[in-house]
């Protein structure tokens, strides 16, 4: 007979995942629309919504931790999120709609695996480091690591608990999202960066593009060139022709290249002059 | 009872249809009745109720676009308790055609409740039925069936000449042709020759509802089916056929619906309900989900047209040449009727002394068409709109002035000797509109970055109802005045969720003075209300509403005479009163003597059959910004004009044309059902088949003209379908405009924006 186990603490939910044939859901959203239909009978559902821990945003030892359980509009709408990781303030405001943003999770979000997840690319893009809860113990692991392996990064019966964005100073980012509309739309490309700036200069970029056939491809050269000594109309061009130059080889032969091609310049202008224009605002302040 | 035919009336005078007029009703912003129940949850569609004794049934579906089942094996579904398989070896041997209305109209019949030969994905193999809807698809999920998976075909330009045709019947094309005045000699005389090819998508309509239909055995033989339609008594002859019943025996019940656009139209699942439920003698509710309703009911028929247009040095119309071919899907159904009606269209929009249209409907292996909002209209005139647009810009003429020249007038006949034109405020509505939207100025191309803006707009023409056509045109309305003054209309009409009783109520309580809650308008159940051809072709207000005009009026004066007989003195009906020599009586109390001093009950039936079908028009324009990377649209701001005759309800008519631009908005930029070469839908679900959302939608401005329209109901005419009709076109010629492309292909999706600028 299929169960439903409603956990609310991480000791709770050890004991659950003890039980065998598990299947553990977050926000849902995604499982009841895909994977409702495949439950077995001997399965058991782990509801995750209720565990305390898995919950929450703070500062801790010079680092940003998010809780996986944190929903959509609870992070688009979180201060602390908008300050100091604000590409992902931003992706998770373009996730699905309203009704799905209440419940989805950022957990949920890259657990699922898909190559069209919105925030993935953000937490890539701020070097995210994720801890996971298994009955073998807590393990951490890159988020970068964790798009690499796929939908086999995490076993059936592993959770994940939180995010750590390490929050070096003076760092800035933003996100872009090209889909089939504005909103409730799947991305079609999406587009996370950050960099540092001190005085003057700009460091330590990352731009991760989304959906290329999987959720986060970094794409180091056009990072270069974003922090890059070129003036700032041909950084600009620059930093799109290196885009267009990511699609085209991660996405060869495909029929969807043309498009993408395209699509990745108007990206590319958004979030660069999304960045130049805080870059701006921030040596405006100091 | 009164047959009523317009020779022996008088049609209201242009004064009666003024618009200003001082109206009770008419014209006002009147709630729906059924509103508050709707929006507080109370109003139960079909699937809400409870079936005592009912099996639920869902539908096996054919997985494969084109395929022969070899076997099936339902010993594990048959194994849960009360489960029980209809399937295609069980289902009778009679071929109908959904899409036919009216007995004898003779569209091809090619299709069973259950087939044992897929013919698209979604095509209905067994019936699994059980107690609940859980374990009816649980039941279906463990049925095993082994396919011979054959070649489909998906594209309709390639059904005709594919090695063997998809149905036994060996039939590879139904033609159609329209065809008057001297076309050879105008294309011979003219001065230019413009020619284009326009492709319109297929269509989810995309109603709340999806598809849902209850049947039980009643005593004495009788089939009684429950479903949310729009052509009751063609329901009614299409189970009839397959049941082998008399129709008297086949009762069908229009019950509460959310949403139809034409996709209930056609008789989808209730064949199928109704031979289950005899059959089994058991009550049978058939429940579908949404990607049920997007594979397996019914889409607006994609087309493909090439229009060619002869004009003179002058820029104006000599004749028209039209190839259309209509994608009808795995079965004919309603396809070469839609045809047909856009040949129809084709006449009446501006003055072209010479047309032939020439189509064919095409059976392909992918989800059956039929009626969708407009039914044909909103394809042709997105074939005939865009063309005139680029023609306009190769011959370097100005769109407006272009058009303005070559559009119908007042009056105008029909030159393809359908029925005249009627009140045509088309030019208005082009000229009003043109000023209202700042065409002038707005229609430039702004270009910043990688934006370009413009504007584009669009003409159409639709319909009232049949009258002049091949089809009849008839309907009964009933009105009775209760014993307490208040009233009861018993019609056979459908409420399809747009006002349609409401709309009605008014007008029977602006002929009455009899405030609208004291009245109800009933919907059709074919053992109760009278005959109606359905709610289609845009004839409810025209035809209907007009109908249950006449016969208010008649009974205002059976009960005016009535007591002028009773009393002996000179009786008038004053502001829901009689005033009976110089008392005054409420019409209850007018009512009551009638019956028991008269005895005569004050109930009037009429059937009515309009010998008009004049013309609504309409203009909508569109401002919108490309985005030239990605292939956007923003649609920035709208306007639609429409001849209206004039605006029963304000409400209602603004709430037509708003759910009419998001679905026409659709056309233009997102919806599409594709099938891939196997076959396969490309869209299952809303994740994939985008409409436009509410986010997506752009202020929308209404000018309504309201002159009047003589054979309708205080100048009424339709509104619900045109609607949609010039939205599409007017979208495409704004993107056109803004990037100097001469797009053709619907709809104008990013992709294919991001490909024409590439290939510029």
């Amino acid at each position: 007979m299929a169960g439903l186990m409603t956990p609310n603490s991480l000791d709770e939910l050890a004991a659950c995942l003890a039980i065998g044939n598990v299947r553990v859901v977050a926000g849902g959203t995604d499982w009841f629309v895909r994977d409702v239909e495949s439950f077995g009978e001997e399965d058991t559902l782990i509801d995750l919504s209720g565990v305390a821990e898995l919950r929450g945003v703070t500062l801790q030892g010079g680092g940003l931790r998010i809780g996986a359980g944190e929903t959509m509009t609870s992070l688009a709408g979180s201060p602390l999120v908008r300050t100091h990781a604000a590409c992902l303030a931003e992706a998770a405001e373009h996730v699905g709609s309203w009704q799905i943003r209440n419940r989805a999770t950022l957990g949920g979000n890259l657990a699922g695996g898909s190559p069209a997840a919105d925030t993935p690319p953000a937490l890539m893009a701020l070097d995210a480091t994720a801890e996971i809860l298994s009955l073998r113990g807590t393990r951490s692991c890159s988020v970068e690591g964790i798009v690499a392996q796929g939908r086999a990064a995490l076993a059936p019966d592993e959770v994940l608990v939180a995010f750590t964005i390490p929050l070096p100073e003076g760092r800035i980012s933003a996100f872009g999202k090209v889909g089939s509309r504005k909103e409730v739309s799947i991305a079609r490309l999406n587009l996370a960066a950050s960099l540092r700036r001190s005085g003057g200069s700009l460091s330590n970029a990352r731009v991760v593009v989304g959906t290329l056939g999987s959720a986060g491809r970094l794409c180091p050269g056009a990072g270069e060139i974003l922090i890059g000594s070129l003036d700032l109309e041909e950084r600009r061009r620059a930093f799109c022709s290196a885009l267009v130059a990511v699609v085209e080889a991660a996405i060869p032969g495909r029929s969807t290249l043309p498009y993408k091609r395209s699509a990745i310049l108007a990206l590319g202008e958004d979030v660069f002059d999304a960045l130049m224009r805080t870059s701006d605002e921030g040596r405006g302040r100091s | 009872m009164s047959a009523l035919k317009e020779k022996e009336r008088t049609i209201q005078r242009p004064e009666e249809l003024a618009p200003g007029r001082d109206f009770r009703y008419i014209g006002q912003r009147i709630p729906r009745a059924d509103g508050p129940d709707k929006v507080t949850g109370r109003y139960d569609y079909l699937a809400d109720g409870r079936y005592d004794k009912a099996l639920v049934g869902v539908v096996l579906f054919s997985p494969h676009a084109h395929a022969k089942v070899r076997s099936i094996d339902c010993s594990r579904a048959l194994a849960m308790p009360g489960v029980r398989v209809l399937t295609w070896e069980d289902a009778p041997d009679v071929l109908y055609n959904s899409g036919e209305w009216f007995p004898g109209q003779n569209d091809h019949p090619d299709e069973r409740v259950l087939t044992g030969h897929a013919r698209h994905v979604g095509d209905r193999i067994a019936l699994v039925l059980a107690p609940d809807e859980r374990t009816a698809r649980i039941a279906r999920g463990r049925i095993v069936v082994d396919y011979e998976v054959l070649l489909p075909v998906v594209d309709p330009e390639g059904a005709r000449e594919a090695p063997e045709a998809l149905h036994e019947d060996g039939i590879r094309e139904f033609p159609g042709t329209i065809a008057f005045g001297d076309v050879e000699g105008a294309f011979a005389s003219a001065a230019h020759v413009e020619e284009d090819v326009i492709v319109t998508p297929r269509i989810h309509h995309a109603a709340m509802e999806p598809h849902a239909v209850f049947a039980a055995p009643r005593p004495e033989g009788v089939l009684e089916l429950h479903t949310p339609c729009q052509i009751l008594f063609g329901i009614q002859q299409t189970v009839a056929k397959v049941l082998n019943l008399p129709f008297s025996k086949v009762r069908i019940i229009k019950v509460p619906m959310g949403g139809s656009f034409g996709g209930k139209q056609e008789a989808v699942f209730e064949p199928l309900c109704a031979w289950a439920a005899m059959t089994l003698h058991r009550p049978v509710l058939i429940v579908t989900n949404r990607e049920e309703s997007i594979a397996a009911t019914r889409v607006r028929a994609a087309a493909v047209g090439r229009v060619s247009t002869a004009l003179d040095a002058d820029g104006k119309l000599l004749a028209r040449r039209f190839d259309v071919t209509v994608d009808a899907g795995a079965y004919l159904s309603g396809a070469r009727k839609v045809l047909m009606a856009m040949g129809k269209k084709t006449s009446r929009l501006y003055r072209i002394p010479a047309v032939e249209f020439a189509g064919r409907a095409v059976r392909t292996s992918t989800t059956p068409s039929g009626a969708c909002r407009g039914y044909g209209s909103p394809q042709i005139h997105a074939i005939t709109e865009i063309h005139t647009d680029l023609l306009c810009r190769r011959l370097g003429y100005d769109p407006v002035d272009f058009r303005l020249a070559n559009l119908v007038h007042p009056g105008d006949s029909d030159p393809s000797g359908a029925s005249d034109l009627g009140n045509a405020r088309i030019i208005e509505c082009l000229t009003r509109g043109a000023e209202r939207f700042g065409w002038d100025h707005r229609s430039k191309v702004l270009s910043w970055g990688r934006w370009r803006r413009s504007a584009g707009f669009a003409c159409c023409t639709h319909g009232n109802g049949y009258a002049g056509t091949i089809y009849h045109d008839v309907t009964e309305v009933s009105v009775r005045i209760m014993e307490d003054g208040s009233v009861v209309v018993r019609t056979s009409l459908h409420e399809l969720g747009n006002g349609t009783l409401t709309a009605v109520a008014q007008i029977v309580g602006e002929v009455l003075s009899v405030p609208l809650d004291r009245i109800v308008v009933t919907e059709g159940d074919t053992q109760f209300t009278g005959y109606d051809i359905g709610c289609q072709a845009s004839r409810v207000i025209y035809v209907c509403g007009e109908s249950a005009r006449l016969c208010a009026e008649q009974a205002k004066e059976l009960l005016r005479s009535e007591a002028e007989k009773l009393w002996g003195c000179p009786t008038t009906y004053e502001n829901g009163e009689l005033l009976v020599g110089g008392r005054r009586l409420s019409l209850g109390e007018a009512v009551r003597a009638v019956e028991t001093k008269g005895g005569t009950s004050v109930d009037v039936h009429l059937t009515y059959s309009p010998d008009r079908n004049p013309g609504s028009y309409g203009v909508h324009f569109a401002d919108i910004t490309v985005d030239t990377c990605t292939g956007l649209v923003t649609v920035n701001d709208f306007l639609a004009v429409h001849d209206v005759g004039q605006a029963i309800n304000r409400n209602f008519v603004e709430g037509q044309i708003y759910g009419g631009i998001q679905m026409g908005l659709g056309m233009a930029l997102t919806e599409e059902l594709a099938f891939d070469a196997k076959g396969r839908p490309s869209a299952r679900n809303f994740d994939k088949y985008h409409m436009f959302n509410a986010p997506e939608m752009p202020p929308i401005d209404v000018l309504l003209i309201e002159k009047g329209e003589p054979g309708g109901p205080y100048g009424a005419k339709s509104i619900g379908e045109i609607a949609t009709v010039p939205t599409a076109p007017a979208v495409v010629n704004a993107v056109n405009r803004a990037l100097g492309t001469e797009m053709t292909c619907l709809p104008l999706t990013p992709a294919r924006i991001v490909e024409a600028l590439a290939a510029l």
